[in-house]
């Protein structure tokens, strides 16, 4: 396993990358604020050279506002974050949950390689159909790959794709059960871990269902709004040449629009066209390569068992 | 699975609709008439006596700064509630599931009990929504029928008496020796855990920011704001741009003071940006009756 290590000595590449950035979201906005403020500029230039009155308000409020506007923006890109982290988390968990189920099954299940190998399939396929229904996508190619067409069709009619795999699980080990080959207590614990893979699934679709709240995001727009649309007003006076209110307006919005704009992108961390989404591809990879390994691995090891050792049910006649 | 699309800047900082703007307009006038007032009372004690009410604006930078931290923690205490409430739907969402799938492989096979189990499941979330929103229950009567409805209506804790029935019916499975014991632990866990999501949804909806810090916060807002013009006099070319300016502070004061009010009771219908708990209860009940289906297709093939 690779960790993903950043370069000591990239600072300046990524202070100044375009390549996963928003700022290409952010500049027709930052341009806009600009030109709005160019004209405020000009219209009073304008109203001060005809009429006399001068135009300005104090900045000291701008400062107050400015402190508490950035507060706000934090929270938000926090809550984007922790959602993010929450759903790598729960798709750790998926992870886990997988291999736990797999060891389990094989370790305690039945010793028909048939049922093993079906139990691995449906065990593999699940992160695979949970990406794609997280996505609203079809079952991709490597649900059919696992658990043949058949099964890929029976999974993409179903009302709530993952369930109808952990439905199929939850039937595999009650079949061990029922031909006496499951132990009730290692019944208990597998079952735990398939409820877990539930449990996981619908955590990410609470994530996916359910953006920030609409009040929160109105008002924080709002706000970010009202302050750089007045900003030119509090700047007016205050530098040596009016015409660099309209820059530093523009220099005050790319921070604001790009932290408003991070929130958005973090909130929904499995599709695939925002920005820093979750690799899930190569994470249910990853599960599939671990427990095809693990029965693999224990498919070689009982072949070069002597062959009576190879199933205990059969009695051994001496 | 459908996910919201996210909007474009300028529309969200335009929107009427979902914002609390018109609920706090009143507010943001009064304070301005009342700094009109105070203008005119500067004014009047100013020309009868040659006594001068301005004060230094230096004070309101600093309790500016303290005021905006406490609203901002405020509106992110309603904004974890709100959150922590979501996830407890979440929770019943993956119950509820995890109780169809188990009853539906572990279960009787009997076609009469299976419905009747996937069918109280499935009206599990419509009655906490109305329990929480103290509505009569809704959306049940086409699920467990109009007679065992108006039993649930009747009951003092409506998701209890429904919780109640699924554990006779899981009673009943293993008196007849068709759901084994570790099943049956596996079964009543998630049934149980059913009950702990609702209870700490109610723990939200019953209990309010304590009403210590709320009376604080919005009596510093009102001291804050009616103070503002004496503050603002000295320090502006006209006085008649007083007004306008104390309206500019007390709007987003009292957005901020408002949000936390609102996301503070995620379920109730009235409030903005409330949970869409029919939308979920829905779902819950597609989910559990389309695996009872699947099921049933399967088993007569």
């Amino acid at each position: 396993m690779k960790a993903k290590n950043p370069d000591r000595h990239a600072f300046w590449r990524e202070a100044c990358a375009l390549n996963g950035s928003i700022t290409p979201y952010v500049v027709p906005h930052v341009l806009t604020f600009g030109a709005i403020s160019a004209v405020i500029v000009a219209l009073t230039w304008y109203s001060e050279s005809t009429f006399g009155v001068r135009i300005g308000l104090e900045v000291a409020p701008h400062e107050i506002a400015g402190a508490a506007l950035g507060l706000l923006l934090i929270l938000r890109t926090n809550a984007g974050y922790d959602r993010w982290w929450e759903a790598r988390k729960l798709w750790g968990g998926i992870v886990n949950q997988s291999r736990n189920l797999v060891i389990s099954g094989l370790a305690y299940g039945p010793r028909d390689p048939e049922w093993r190998r079906r139990f691995v399939a449906w065990g593999a396929v699940f992160p695979h159909v949970a990406r794609c229904s997280l996505r609203g996508e079809p079952p991709a190619p490597e649900v059919a790959r696992l658990v043949g067409e058949e099964g890929a069709a029976q999974i993409s009619a179903s009302a709530h794709m993952p369930s109808h795999v952990a439905y199929r699980l939850a039937e595999l080990l009650h079949e061990a059960c029922d031909a006496q080959q499951l132990d009730r207590f290692a019944f208990l614990q597998v079952d735990r871990e398939r409820a877990l893979l539930i449990d996981h699934i619908g955590a990410c679709e609470r994530i996916l269902r359910t953006p920030l709240p609409l009040v929160y995001a109105i008002k924080i727009r709002r706000f970010i709004a009202l302050f750089l649309l007045s900003l030119p007003f509090a700047l007016l006076h205050r530098m040596s040449n009016d015409w660099l209110v309209p820059l530093v307006t523009m220099l005050v919005a790319y921070p604001l629009m790009s932290l408003d704009q991070i929130g958005i992108e973090l909130q929904n961390p499995f599709a695939r066209n925002n920005l820093s989404h979750l690799p899930l591809d190569d994470i249910s990879a990853t599960i599939e390569r671990n427990v095809t390994g693990l029965l693999s691995r224990l498919e070689a090891n009982t072949e070069r068992l002597p062959k009576q050792d190879r199933t205990s049910a059969v009695p051994v006649v001496s | 699975m459908s996910e919201p699309k996210p909007r474009e800047f300028w529309t969200e900082a335009f929107a009427v609709q979902g914002s609390i703007t018109p609920i706090v307009v009143a507010d943001v006038i009064a304070i301005g008439i009342l700094a009109a007032l105070a203008v005119l009372l500067v004014h009047y004690v100013e020309g009868r006596t040659g006594f001068d009410l301005r004060l230094e604006v230096a004070p309101w930078e600093i309790a500016g700064a303290a005021l905006s931290l406490l609203l901002i923690l405020r509106t992110n205490a309603g904004y974890d509630r709100w959150w922590e409430a979501r996830k407890l739907w979440g929770g019943i969402v993956n119950q509820s599931r995890n109780l169809a799938i188990d009853a539906l492989a572990y279960g009787p096979a009997d076609e009469g009990w299976r419905r009747e189990f996937v069918s109280w499941i499935g009206a599990f979330p419509h009655v906490v929504r109305s329990s929480l929103r103290g509505e009569p229950p809704l959306g049940i009567a086409m699920l467990i029928g109009e007679a065992d409805a108006q039993r649930v209506a009747a009951a003092a804790h409506m998701p209890s008496c429904v919780a109640l029935k699924l554990a006779d019916l899981l009673r009943s499975a293993c008196d007849r020796q068709q759901l084994g014991d570790y099943a049956f632990l596996q079964l009543n866990r998630e049934r149980a855990l059913l009950i702990d999501h609702v209870g700490a949804c109610e723990r939200i909806l019953k209990t309010p920011l304590p009403l210590a810090y709320s009376i604080k916060i919005r009596r510093y807002i009102a001291m804050f704001l009616l103070l503002l013009p004496f503050a603002l006099l000295n320090r502006l070319h006209s006085d008649w741009i007083v007004p306008p300016l104390c309206m500019l502070v007390a709007y987003p004061l009292f957005s901020l003071d408002q949000m936390g009010i609102e996301l503070q009771n995620p379920f109730s219908k009235t409030n903005l940006s409330h949970l869409p708990l029919e939308e979920i209860s829905a779902t819950i009940e597609r989910n559990v009756m389309g695996l009872l289906k699947e099921r049933i297709m399967d088993t007569s093939i």
